[in-house]
């Protein structure tokens, strides 16, 4: 039975591992970049924004007011607009590129401006951010102490955009995220420093993480 | 109501064209519940239909299209109602949850619950 | 471990081994029936892998000529310079995987009474259930000056994916500046409806960059087609169709746009209406009817296309045969439909060797389809059965004509669509 659980565990990190990201990599965020970034995005519209997300059928995957109706994609609602408006350009030049599954969000950025972004990040940035019920049921692991001077424990963004939400996110994606970071997958953190803290973590450690703060 | 967006109140207003119409204009539709009393689908026939796009007993964890194995059923049940009555509205699954009764919506939903949430196969096609 | 049975025991590891995608292990009884499918194409690769997902206790036997199956879908995409590796799948894993008997041969005759295959090296294979899906077949005599081996030289059809895919993407290449490309869709049905629609507004989008000047004739059996609307609005936008600057022309069966001849040494075309073309590639796609080896083997009944009960896609001419594909009887051929198929005749047999009566079918036709980089569409096609016979209860399209334009649609379903042909391949071949 052992042989066979490696099997698995080998075949499923080969899966991480197998595809390669497209053609040519946009260039990596430095903390300049992301400055310069910063200072050039526009003022976000609220109801411009919620236009947008009708328009565009956002809610179909990340549910009505972005609070995402199952495990298979992450939830907006209440997120850190300054991180959405940054996902978003991500995904529109190619940096987040885990696998097939980002390939949806590039479609659907390439026809955004920086101001439809922005306008988007602002309308979820205001919506409630979804919390779970049973907080108190799973207690924090140790090692989650790497993570919440960005990420704090109440699952809220850290503070003066230091990370972004990720209560309310479900373990699924999570998981996904930080095998991500670790395996060098997506590399659209600025500096690579979740990188970084993504390789510190074992896969228990992922899960029980991501256990935790899918519960706030 | 303005939830519903523009193809909401397209799929609630729509009119039932009989079937025996020119499909290239593609506008047939003939309510599935009308078929009720026919012999049942099965959840597995139904929903190995969904194959093609969501992966072999809806396994496939690295496309577009998400997984479907696993899901809770009434997580499933509700999102393909959902998008069944435009209230969740879909470029592509408004139309294809419209072609299921409810209750081979809910037998697909017994099936996928009990499928494995891992992929079918590990192996990479080469990258898009 | 003594209280479990070997077959018990191996049944359960072929059910661990099979998520991580290690082969499935049957335990084949003496009584194992034996199942043959003739062609390793998207019907007879579904069947046997969608068999064997049921049933261990059975022998599947593939007989496909081929050692490189190319997927059709996306065939159109190679035209305008995908690579067609990224198209094509060989038989090993599915071999090994589903535990199949790959047989490298072509079959030349069926003798039913026997229940006996003969195949083009000579041998003889016994069967107990016979799945046929040789694909279409295809009539070049229709069109005075065309044969088969025009149609495998200079007067292509790339209607079957493969060398003659790549032959049409380098004819389309060397064409000159300013040159002309006709495509003919022959009279439906045909294998793939929107297919030659896509082509020639792929070609289009191809030409935009690489031979602004060029243009394509679409020269039609047909009054209409599939996503018309939605193909003449985008090419209306973006091939200026209907002006004299259009890239794009095309000529309907109403207008007389049916090829009649073709003349391969001065590249002309003669259409119904009595008007001559001349072009610098000439795409002809030839009248699809069941194969061959079905119309000589008496399951057509001297008609088009075998005969079927589409309660389980078993023929109604011979006994336990069942015919898949684009060569049975079914309103639209697709790769999507083949697929639906086969897994219908999966369950049928699986019933039937438990002597059971086959279950409920059901068909839809999910079909994502282009008209460029930046415009996708869908089809959502459903049948349902009663009493042997199909009944079209849906078919919708998006973006649907009264539909304001949606750039985010439109890309959406580009992405789609791809996806559709990846998970496609996957799902028939993984
Ligand atoms: C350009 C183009 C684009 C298309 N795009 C799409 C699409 O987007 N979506 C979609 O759903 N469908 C699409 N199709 C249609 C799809 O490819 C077919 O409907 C599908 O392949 C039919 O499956 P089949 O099993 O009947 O035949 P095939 O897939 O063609 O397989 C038949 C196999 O049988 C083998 N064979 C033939 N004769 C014998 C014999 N005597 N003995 C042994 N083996 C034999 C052949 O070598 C072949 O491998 C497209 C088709 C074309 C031409
Ligand atoms: C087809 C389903 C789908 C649709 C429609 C969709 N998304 Fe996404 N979105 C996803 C998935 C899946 C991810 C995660 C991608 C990954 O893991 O690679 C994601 C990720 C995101 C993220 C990053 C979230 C995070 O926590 O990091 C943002 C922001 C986002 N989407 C915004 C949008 C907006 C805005 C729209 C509407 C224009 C939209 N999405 C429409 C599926 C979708
Ligand atoms: C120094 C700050 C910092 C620390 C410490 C940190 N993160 Fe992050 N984290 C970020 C930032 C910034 C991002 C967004 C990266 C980007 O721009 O894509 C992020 C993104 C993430 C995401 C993806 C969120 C999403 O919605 O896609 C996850 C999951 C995550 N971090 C988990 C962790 C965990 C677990 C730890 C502890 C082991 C940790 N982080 C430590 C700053 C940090
Ligand atoms: C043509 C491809 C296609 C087919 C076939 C298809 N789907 Fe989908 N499905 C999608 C796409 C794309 C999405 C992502 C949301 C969207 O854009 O509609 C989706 C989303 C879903 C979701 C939402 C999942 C989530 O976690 O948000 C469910 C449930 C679903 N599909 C069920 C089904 C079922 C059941 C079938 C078969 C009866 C089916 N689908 C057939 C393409 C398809």
């Amino acid at each position: 039975m052992l042989k066979i659980l490696c099997v698995l565990v080998t075949l499923w990190s080969t899966y991480l591992m197998a595809e390669s990201r497209t053609g040519q990599t946009p260039p990596l965020w430095t903390s300049e970049s992301w400055a310069e970034a910063i200072k050039a995005m526009p003022k976000g519209d609220v109801q411009r924004g919620e236009h947008l997300d009708a328009k565009a059928y956002c809610a179909t995957c990340h549910g009505d007011k972005g609070v995402a109706p199952s495990r298979n994609t992450p939830s907006l609602a209440g997120q850190d607009p300054l991180y959405i408006y940054k996902a978003l350009m991500d995904f529109k030049s190619g940096l987040w590129h885990i696998d097939n599954k980002s390939l949806g969000m590039h479609a659907l950025t390439l026809p955004m401006n920086k101001q439809d972004m922005a306008d988007l990040a602002a309308f979820y940035g205001v919506q409630v951010r979804p919390h779970q019920t049973n907080a108190a049921a799973v207690s924090a692991p140790p090692v989650m102490a790497a993570c919440t001077t960005c990420h704090p424990a109440s699952g809220d963004a850290g503070p003066a955009h230091s990370g972004p939400a990720l209560g309310g996110q479900s373990v699924y994606y999570l998981v996904r995220q930080l095998n991500a970071f670790k395996h060098h997958r997506r590399n659209t953190d600025v500096g690579g420093l979740m990188g970084s803290m993504a390789q510190m973590l074992s896969d228990k450690q992922q899960e029980a993480i991501a256990k935790f703060y899918a519960q706030q | 109501m303005k939830r519903l967006g523009l193809y909401g109140l397209l799929l609630l207003t729509s009119h039932f064209v009989m079937a025996d119409e020119n499909s290239f204009t593609g506008e047939v539709y003939v309510n599935p519940e009308q078929y009720q009393g026919d012999p049942p689908i099965s959840g597995k026939m139904a929903a190995d239909t969904c194959s093609a796009c969501h992966g072999t007993q809806g396994r496939i964890f690295n496309e577009i299209f998400p997984p479907l194995a696993g899901l809770p059923k009434a997580t499933f049940i509700k999102m393909m109602m959902d998008f069944k009555t435009g209230k969740r509205p879909s470029f592509i699954m408004n139309n294809i949850a419209r072609t299921y009764t409810q209750q081979e919506i809910e037998r697909m939903a017994d099936y996928f619950s009990r499928q494995s949430a891992k992929p079918w196969f590990v192996k990479s096609e080469k990258k898009a | 471990m003594t209280q479990i049975s070997r077959r018990e025991l191996l049944k359960l590891l072929g059910a661990a081994s099979i998520m991580g995608g290690a082969a499935l292990r049957p335990v084949y009884g003496k009584a194992a029936a034996k199942v043959v499918i003739v062609g390793g194409g998207i019907g007879g690769m579904i069947t046997a892998k969608y068999l064997r997902l049921i049933n261990q206790d059975v022998h599947i036997t593939v007989i496909e000529p081929d050692s490189i199956y190319t997927f059709c879908p996306g065939s159109n995409d190679v035209l305008v310079g995908e690579s067609i590796s990224d198209f094509q799948r060989t038989y090993q894993h599915s071999k090994d995987r589903y535990q199949l008997q790959m047989i490298a041969d072509r079959v030349k005759d069926i003798d039913f009474n026997r229940k006996q295959l003969k195949t083009g090296s000579g041998k003889k294979i016994a069967y107990d259930y016979l799945v046929l899906s040789p694909g279409p077949g295809f009539v070049f005599d229709n069109i005075a000056g065309w044969s088969k081996e025009l149609a495998d030289s200079k007067i292509l059809h790339a209607w079957k994916a493969g060398k003659q895919t790549l032959m049409l993407r380098d004819q389309i290449r060397a064409m000159p500046q300013g040159g002309v490309m006709v495509i003919a869709p022959p009279p439906m049905p045909f294998r793939c409806p929107p297919a030659p629609y896509e082509r020639a507004s792929f070609v289009a989008e191809w030409m935009a960059q690489h031979n602004p000047r060029g243009k394509i004739i679409i020269l039609d059996n047909n009054p209409g087609f599939v996503f018309q609307k939605q193909y003449i609005k985008y090419w209306k936008q973006r091939r200026a169709y209907g002006t004299d600057k259009a890239s794009i022309e095309w000529i309907s069966s109403t207008q007389g746009g049916a090829v009649t001849q073709v003349d391969a040494r001065n590249m002309t075309v003669r259409i119904q209406n009595g008007e001559t073309i001349r072009a610098d590639v000439i795409n002809l796609i030839p009248t699809n009817t069941a194969n061959r080896l079905l119309i000589r083997t008496g399951l057509t009944q001297g008609k088009d296309w075998a005969a079927v009960n589409h309660h389980d896609m078993s023929s109604l001419v011979q006994k336990d045969v069942y015919v898949i594909g684009d060569s049975a009887d079914f309103n639209i051929k697709t790769g999507y439909l083949a697929a639906d198929q086969g897994k219908v005749v999966a369950q049928a047999i699986h019933a039937r060797l438990h002597n059971q009566a086959p279950g409920q079918p059901l068909y839809v036709n999910d079909c994502l389809a282009k008209a460029g980089k930046d415009f996708g569409m869908t089809l959502t096609e459903t049948y349902r059965e009663r009493e042997g016979k199909l009944q079209l209860a849906q078919s919708i399209q998006r973006p649907l004509s009264s539909e304001p334009e949606n750039t985010f649609m439109r890309h959406f379903l580009v992405a789609a669509a791809d996806n559709w042909q990846r998970s496609f391949r996957r799902d028939v071949f993984d």
